[in-house]
C-alpha cells in the first residue's frame, strides 16, 4: 500500500512538473518600453521700484525691475496745481485713465526711460521742500501670445485693466 | 533489500520512466521552440527576447529619439533651455510650443527582423518646486499637451479614461505598428495656460520713507512644469492575453487587428 502511494506521488509530481514547465512557456510575452522626462520653469511678476531724482523744481522718475520676471509697468504722477503736465521720454504713452504706460517689456534688471514732472510759478513764500509730487506705479506679469510675443493688452487685462489710448 | 531492488526495477521504474518521458517531452517541446527561433532560417529572430520601440519627440520639423530605459529616462523639451549649461528650460505662459510626441517600431533593421507591435503611451504632468518636490495642490490640467484644438489625435489614438486622471493619461494606438513604422503624432503642441495668472493674492505693505508697496504673489510663480512620457509595446501574438497580463487592463482588447478601448 505504501509502495502504491509512492508510485502515485511520483506520477502526480511528474505531471505537475510538466504542467508547470508548460505554463512557464505560455506565460512569456515580448514587450518593450522607453520613457523620457522634461522640466521647465517660469517666473511671474517682478519686483519693481521707483527711482527718482529731484533737482530744483523738477523730479525725474524711472522704474527699475529688481525681480526675476518680465513685467509691464504704468505710472501716475500727482502734484500741486502748479505742476505742469509731465513729459516723458520715448517708450511711455499716456492713456485716458491718466496713467503713463511703458510700452515695452521691462525685463529683470531693466529700467524704463524717464518721466519728468516740473512745477512752475510757485510763489516765493512757499517752501519747495514742502511740495509733494506723488508717484504711483504698478506692474503686471507679462502674458505671451501663442506665438511667444509679449501681449501688452492681455497682460493688463489679467489685472482687470484695459488702457485706452487716444 | 534485494526485494526492493527487484520491485523498483519493474513497476516503479516503469512509472518513473513514464514520468521522465512525460517531462522530457514537455522539455523537448520547449527546447524545440527555442531551436526553431535559433534555426538557420530564423537566425535573426534570436533577438526576439526583446521587441524594440522608441519614444520620439518632434520639434521644428525634426523628430528625435528621446526615450531611454534607465531610471532617469531620456529628456523631453530640451529645446526650452536658453543656455547650453542650463539644467532645465524656461517656458512662457500662453505661448504655444511645437511639441510632437510619437513612437516608432524599431524592429525591421539589418540586425533585427520586423516584429509587429501594439503600443500605448502614458503621459504624466506635474507641478514641482525648485527642488523637484511634487506639489499636489496645483492643477496639472493647466499644463496643456494637445493636438491642434483637440485634446489629442483622436484618429489613430484612443484615450483610456479608466486609466486617466488630471495628472496621468493613457493613450492606445489602435492599429498594428509594423517594423520601422512611426505612429502619427499623439500630440503636436504644448502650452502653459495663462489662467495661472489668476491664482494671485495681494498684500498691502506699510508706509516706509513715504512709500507704500502692494505685493502681488502668484501661486504658480517660480515653480516647474514636469512632463513625463512612456511608450510601452507588446507583441501582437496572443495580444488580448498579453494586454491583460502585462498591461493589466481589462477594458482594452483587439478584434480583427483593431485595438479598442471599451
Amino acid at each position: 500500500m505504501k509502495k502504491f502511494k509512492n508510485k502515485k506521488v511520483l506520477t502526480i509530481a511528474a505531471i505537475l512538473l510538466v504542467l508547470v514547465a508548460s505554463a512557464g512557456l505560455a506565460g512569456a510575452f515580448f514587450s518593450d518600453y522607453e520613457h523620457a522626462i522634461g522640466q521647465a520653469t517660469f517666473t511671474l511678476g517682478g519686483d519693481t521700484t521707483i527711482e527718482e531724482q529731484v533737482q530744483g523744481e523738477e523730479k525725474t522718475i524711472s522704474i527699475k525691475n529688481r525681480g526675476e520676471g518680465d513685467v509691464f509697468v504704468r505710472v501716475s504722477v500727482y502734484g500741486p496745481d502748479e505742476m505742469k503736465t509731465p513729459t516723458a521720454e520715448p517708450g511711455w504713452r499716456q492713456a485716458t485713465d491718466g496713467f503713463w504706460y511703458y510700452q515695452d517689456v521691462l525685463p529683470a534688471d531693466g529700467s524704463t526711460s524717464t518721466i519728468k514732472a516740473t512745477v512752475d510759478g510757485i510763489p516765493v513764500s512757499i517752501d519747495l521742500s514742502e511740495l509733494d509730487i506723488i508717484v504711483v506705479h504698478e506692474s503686471v506679469p507679462v502674458v505671451y501670445n501663442t506665438d511667444g510675443e509679449a501681449d501688452f493688452a492681455a497682460s493688463w487685462a489679467g489685472a482687470g485693466i484695459q488702457p485706452v489710448f487716444e | 533489500m534485494n526485494s526492493n531492488k527487484k520491485h523498483l526495477s519493474k513497476r516503479t521504474l516503469a512509472l518513473i520512466a513514464v514520468a521522465v518521458l512525460l517531462f522530457a517531452s514537455g522539455g523537448f517541446m520547449g527546447t524545440r521552440s527555442a531551436l526553431t527561433i535559433k534555426s538557420d532560417n530564423l537566425d535573426s529572430h534570436f533577438e526576439l527576447d526583446h521587441i524594440f520601440v522608441q519614444l520620439l519627440e518632434g520639434h521644428d520639423g525634426t523628430y528625435e529619439r528621446v526615450g531611454k530605459q534607465d531610471e532617469a529616462g531620456g529628456e523631453l523639451i530640451a529645446y526650452m533651455k536658453e543656455e547650453p549649461g542650463d539644467k532645465i528650460g524656461k517656458i512662457k505662459p500662453g505661448t504655444i510650443y511645437d511639441e510632437h510626441i510619437a513612437a516608432k517600431n524599431e524592429t525591421g533593421t539589418e540586425d533585427v527582423s520586423p516584429v509587429d507591435q501594439y503600443l500605448r503611451i502614458i503621459v504624466k504632468k506635474d507641478w514641482v518646486d525648485k527642488n523637484g518636490k511634487k506639489d499636489n495642490t496645483l492643477d496639472p490640467s493647466l499644463i496643456k499637451l494637445s493636438y491642434g484644438n483637440s485634446e489629442y489625435n483622436q484618429g489613430p489614438w484612443q484615450k483610456n479614461s479608466k486609466e486617466s486622471t488630471t495628472e496621468r493619461e493613457t493613450y492606445y494606438y489602435t492599429s498594428v505598428l509594423k517594423g520601422q513604422e512611426q505612429t502619427p503624432d499623439l500630440f503636436d503642441q504644448l502650452q502653459l495656460d495663462p489662467e495661472i495668472l489668476k491664482d494671485m493674492s495681494v498684500t498691502e505693505g506699510d508706509w516706509v520713507n513715504g512709500k507704500k508697496t502692494y505685493t502681488y504673489t502668484y501661486a504658480y510663480s517660480g515653480l516647474r512644469i514636469c512632463i513625463e512620457a512612456e511608450v510601452q509595446a507588446l507583441q501582437t501574438h496572443s495580444i488580448n492575453r498579453a494586454i491583460k497580463s502585462v498591461w493589466g487592463v481589462q477594458n482594452v482588447s483587439v478584434s480583427n487587428g483593431v485595438l479598442s478601448v471599451q
